[in-house]
């Protein structure tokens, strides 16, 4: 059924093509009552800046018209960031045992769901676009450039040599220190010129947010063990 | 007519075999204990199944060329979002631009103009001749083009003058540090020569490199640019001259002026789910401003807040008032009622980008709010979420909404993407329930395919759906046990020249027999005790009673606050009502005098026959007119010391006697 209907759209897109106006109604079973119908497209304009004038596109400009593709840069801005946001749930998992705070407890687990929610979907826009992921083994330290704001080990051997309120506030140090690594990731993806293909752009936006907001939180939990 | 027991079981059935799964099978007759023709829908893009209760789907708008990617339907750069209405033209956004769309006859919708210009989200609204987009995306640039790797980067809010609809020019585009993910036009009753544009921008804050000024400073720090909205100021006549005028810090703290003064903490470590907030509903900006200038009142749902804004000085509104809710992953979006004292409050759990609608879904997430207003302040009723189930593939949870003009009631369209859209009546705002409904299968049966309808807004007599992935639905209402036909007719009579649902202005009815039937229709729903045979003797009116093809044999009289409704009904015997609530007479025939004094509510009496005198005296029903119309009258009418006076819209009556007083020319 869907075959059917992807016909009638290459029919209308032809006829565009070669300047011929129709207008198919189409009553496709599974549909209601509701007769379909699939215009054309009659005029279709592109304004300029502010003070210009629009111009009018043609059928094989509105053929032509695509939303950007991913770039380098952006497949590079996910296989690096998804090492970088399993190393903070390297961190997440050493505070069981290790700190004596709930609320440490509560911001490590907040911490561990919502970067693994940002890797799951970092990877699937990477299948999807048939990229390649990176090795499940590229967040160890020595695997792999560095990237902004990771732990070195032996940042890793302090954190884990750490224990109550001076492990509290190393991890909440390297966790700041960790997602500001992750800002700074966002803002070197744009500078690179990715983050125009549309998806890759929300979700750069959403990790930069979403980094923003567990900041601020550290912020305030690490002004409350320092009073 | 009125709802005897009997009549409201075989009007149920009705309703229900209305509610039918068209799939391309035969109908069947559908049973009040039927599952809800929602489950169970086949899957595909355009071809998927649906199902629909009493609406009419009138038209089926495809995405134009150049809107869409038909490899695949669910891509971000083409999502088709939000609407706004102009004489007969709908403006439907897309994350490529927005299409303008011919509804004079909404049967029969055709796309007029296509407009390119990227950036997502294409939020637009319109003010007379001019047109605000909202844009945020990375890839816009100030002149609209395709290419994002040259030009100027454009995050903001353009303005486009449309005096010409089928050339849309911008002529402006404002900058701004979070660009605009939404935007509401706020007008100023004191000043029409300006309009304003208040910017909820969610996004993060934009490389300093692409526009000077902005920062990530906490919110302890020097003007962070998080913690506040965006005003601007067009002047009507020089929209190229807008421009931000001012970027109010609705979320500070009074006592100590912290501009992070609202939640900034979820409310508890996970959602009741279970699962992980997302998004978090932490306040750092509005994801959307409803505007109702003419109460001076907006209503914003900022993320982890819903609050209540003075808006009578445009430029520096004020927080008024503020909600938190546990089960709030993000206030999204609000509506007020026509009253302004009930607001809606959606709850755009999992970003609208996720199955939300699940059936292990509590009705409490990700779904409405309602608040009362009661001394400026909100006291929350109820929750009212999709009442029926959505696959694991159908993203789905509240969105955009607007209402439907019916007076006396509070009814809201809304669209709950893949979840389709809903009509949901608040009038009693502690019990909200559905009252028409339609929705598609998912796109895909397989995974999750980005679909379903952004928004869904009442405009001048139909109902527009503009769906993500497939294009512009119109729907008509069709009466049902829920919603008389009369009460549809008073809706439609609702006609304005522009409509921005963010942006509410009053809505008035003028009299006509539609608002009066709706009245009675109405009324009718609340009768205590009801006749549909033959009543002898005289007959005591108490409560609400009402006569459906009734024959009362002798004298009716009306009790200080009671109210009578008659319809196909004959009264052998006189009628009189003193100080009642209300007096409805159709199509029905009174054997002796009718007199109604001190009525304190509605007094029709329309089609009927009086054999006698009618008289009509010292009503006060405030904005309800008395209607005395298309009726025989055997003997003199007279009304006097009615506020307001009786009217016949238009429908004479022949009076068989004189007529005096304020009813002297009803005839």
């Amino acid at each position: 059924m869907l075959g059917s209907r992807r016909l009638a759209i290459a029919a209308v897109a032809a006829a565009v093509v070669t300047g011929v106006a129709v207008a198919l109604i189409v009553m496709l079973p599974g549909d209601d009552t509701a007769p379909v119908t699939a215009a054309p497209t009659l005029r279709v304009v592109q304004p300029g800046a502010p003070g210009q004038s629009a111009r009018t596109l043609s059928p094989a400009d509105v053929a032509g018209l695509s939303a950007p593709p991913h770039n380098a840069a952006d497949t590079a801005f996910m296989t690096k960031m998804i090492p970088h946001h399993r190393q903070a749930l390297e961190m997440t998992a050493l505070v069981a045992g290790r700190s004596r705070s709930a609320e440490i407890a509560q911001l490590a687990e907040r911490i561990k769901i919502s970067q693994q929610d940002e890797v799951a979907l970092m990877e699937r826009w990477l299948v999807d676009r048939r990229e390649a992921l990176p090795s499940p083994h590229a967040n160890h330290v020595g695997h792999g450039e560095l990237m902004p704001g990771m732990l070195d080990q032996s940042d890793l051997t302090r954190l884990a040599a750490a224990e109550g309120p001076a492990f509290d506030r190393l991890f909440l140090d390297y966790m700041i220190r960790h997602h500001q690594g992750a800002v700074t990731m966002v803002d070197q993806l744009y500078q690179a010129g990715g983050g125009m293909e549309p998806a890759s752009d929300r979700l750069a936006r959403d990790v930069n947010a979403d980094q923003q907001i567990e900041i601020g939180r550290m912020r305030e939990l690490l002004a409350k063990l320092a009073a | 007519m009125p709802s005897t027991p009997r009549r409201t079981i075989r009007s149920a059935l009705a309703a229900g075999a209305a509610a039918l799964l068209i799939a391309g099978l035969t109908p069947g007759v559908a049973h009040a204990d039927d599952p809800d023709p929602r489950i169970g829908l086949g899957a595909g893009w355009l071809d998927a199944q649906s199902a629909l209760s009493n609406l009419e789907h009138l038209a089926h708008l495809d995405k134009p060329p150049g809107f869409v990617n038909p490899a695949n339907p669910g891509d971000f750069g083409f999502v088709t979002s939000d609407l706004a209405f102009t004489g007969h033209y709908a403006i439907m956004g897309n994350f490529n631009g927005f299409n303008v769309v011919d509804i004079a006859d909404p049967a029969a919708p055709s796309v007029v103009t296509s407009v390119v210009c990227p950036g997502g989200q294409g939020d637009v609204s319109v003010h007379g001749d001019l047109l605000f987009m909202s844009v945020e995306e990375s890839r816009a640039r100030v002149d609209c083009g395709t290419n994002p790797t040259v030009g100027e980067r454009f995050q903001g809010v353009r303005v486009f003058d449309i005096s010409d609809i089928t050339t849309p020019t911008q002529v402006a585009a404002v900058q701004l540090c979070r660009g605009s993910h939404t935007h509401s036009v706020v007008t100023d009753p004191d000043d029409p020569a300006n309009v304003y544009v208040y910017v909820s921008g969610t996004a993060g804050v934009r490389p300093v490199a692409t526009m000077a000024g902005c920062n990530n400073n906490p919110a302890s720090g020097e003007d962070p640019s998080r913690w506040r909205i965006d005003v601007i100021k067009v002047p009507v006549a020089d929209p190229a001259a807008a421009a931000v005028v001012s970027g109010p810090r609705l979320f500070a703290d009074p006592d100590t002026g912290a501009v992070d003064g609202l939640q900034n903490a979820p409310p508890a470590p996970t959602h009741p789910s279970g699962a992980n907030w997302g998004p978090t509903p932490i306040t750092d900006a509005c994801h959307d401003i409803t505007a109702y200038p003419a109460l001076g009142l907006a209503a914003g749902a900022c993320e982890g807040n819903g609050i209540l804004i003075d808006i009578s000085d445009p430029a520096h509104p004020v927080r008024l008032d503020e909600v938190a809710d546990p089960n709030f992953a993000y206030w999204h979006s609000a509506t007020l009622t026509n009253d302004g004292r009930k607001v809606i409050f959606t709850d755009e759990w999992g970003g609208g980008t996720g199955a939300r609608c699940r059936p292990t879904d509590q009705a409490s997430w990700g779904a409405n709010a309602v608040f009362d207003i009661v001394d400026g302040k909100m006291e929350f009723r109820s929750y009212y979420k999709l009442p029926v189930p959505q696959t694991l593939t159908e993203n789905c949870v509240a969105h955009n909404g607007s209402l439907i003009p019916v007076p006396g009631r509070d009814i809201m369209a809304q669209a709950w993407y893949q979840g389709g859209i809903s009509l949901v009546d608040y009038t009693d705002s502690a019990h909200p329930k559905e009252i028409a409904f339609f929705d598609r299968g998912p796109i895909s049966a397989t995974g999750l395919v980005l679909g379903g309808m952004w928004s869904a807004y009442w405009y001048n007599g139909a109902v527009y759906g503009s769906e993500i992935a497939r294009g512009l639905d119109v729907f008509g209402l069709k009466p049902s046990v829920h919603l008389t036909e009369a009460e549809i007719a008073a809706a439609r009579q609702v006609q304005l020249p522009e409509f921005n649902a963010q942006h509410q202005t009053p809505i008035t009815w003028a009299p006509s027999f539609a608002v009066a039937r709706a009245r009675f229709d109405q009324l009718a729903r609340t009768c205590t005790t009801t006749i549909d045979g033959r009543h002898n003797g005289p007959l005591t009116v108490l409560g609400v009673t009402c006569l459906d093809g009734a024959t009362v044999n002798g004298p009716v009289a009306v009790r200080r606050g009671a109210t009578l409704l008659a319809i196909d009904s004959t009264i052998s015997g006189a009628v009189s009502a003193s100080s009642a609530a209300a007096v409805h007479l159709y199509h029905s025939t009174v054997r002796g005098p009718v007199s109604v004094s001190g009525a304190t509510g509605s007094v029709a009496v329309v089609d009927t026959t009086v054999h006698g005198p009618v008289s009509l005296s010292g009503g006060s029903t405030p904005g309800v007119e008395p209607i005395i119309a298309d009726s025989t009258i055997n003997g003199p009418l007279s009304c006097s010391g009615n506020s307001p006076a009786p009217i016949n819209l238009g429908g004479a009556n022949t009076v068989n006697g004189p007529t005096g007083g304020q009813c002297a020319s009803l005839d």
